[in-house]
């Protein structure tokens, strides 16, 4: 969103005014404006906002997991959710839509403000599978993450 | 001899005229004309968490003597 003094008197200020919604931004970032007057020796100048814009919650390596492996020997994934405010938080609950296929182990680390995700395979069948772990949490600016499953699972 | 001296003379009176004729035109065009004028055209963030909403006002003077228009101002 813009806002701009439209006319500025000889010798008079004015202000333009640059908003940026977080919620569209992840990491650092670099937003252009380009303001149009009737300056003849200046017709465009261009403006920069630069941030860094921190999630509440990250999910380390990332917020998906591969197992891939022969069906009974497939290795666990592990992932860490670290709270970025690096306070003590709960994971109330992880719930998730393949219960034929994988389980789930969560470790609360020393510090309080970490947890670590273990997921292993447990199908019982060779072949494909794809589906949402989702983990619920007390921190209100975050309560919900969801996670991406994907299974290769060969035969012996 | 005296084509000599007034030869010169001419050239100087009419150098005179044009330095003149085009110092008056200069001061007529900036009389007219706004001056734009930015105190900061970069400005960076302290980081903060997703979701909050992010502002900041670039101030401008106009230095010149004609009201300065914006026109647009356009994201890319």
């Amino acid at each position: 969103m813009t806002r701009y003094d439209r006319v500025i008197p000889p010798g008079g200020t004015g202000q333009i005014t640059l908003e940026i919604d977080t919620r569209k931004e992840i990491d650092e970032f670099q937003k252009k404006a380009i303001v149009w007057s009737n300056d003849p020796q200046r017709k465009s100048v261009a403006l920069y906002l630069k941030g860094e814009v921190k999630p509440h919650i990250s999910l380390v390596p990332g917020g998906y997991l591969s197992l891939q492996g022969v069906k009974g020997r497939v290795p666990a994934e592990k992932l860490d959710i670290i709270n970025n405010h690096k306070q003590p938080f709960k994971i109330t609950a992880v719930i998730h839509d393949l219960p034929d296929h994988i389980h789930w182990r969560l470790k609360k680390n020393t510090s309080g403000f970490s947890y670590t995700l273990e997921v292993e395979d447990i199908s019982t069948k060779a072949g494909e599978f794809n589906g949402h772990l989702v983990v619920q949490t007390d921190l209100s600016q975050k309560p919900e993450l969801v996670i991406i499953v994907n299974g290769y699972i060969e035969e012996d | 001899m005296i084509k000599n001296i007034i030869k010169p003379s001419i050239g100087f009176i009419f150098l005179t005229i044009v330095v003149l004729l085009g110092s008056r035109l200069g001061a007529a065009q900036s009389e007219n004309t706004p001056v734009i004028q930015l105190d900061q055209t970069t400005h960076t963030f302290p980081t903060v968490f997703e979701g909050e909403l992010l502002s900041h006002s670039f101030k401008l003077i106009n230095k010149g003597s004609a009201d300065l228009q914006i026109l647009d101002v356009t994201h890319t």
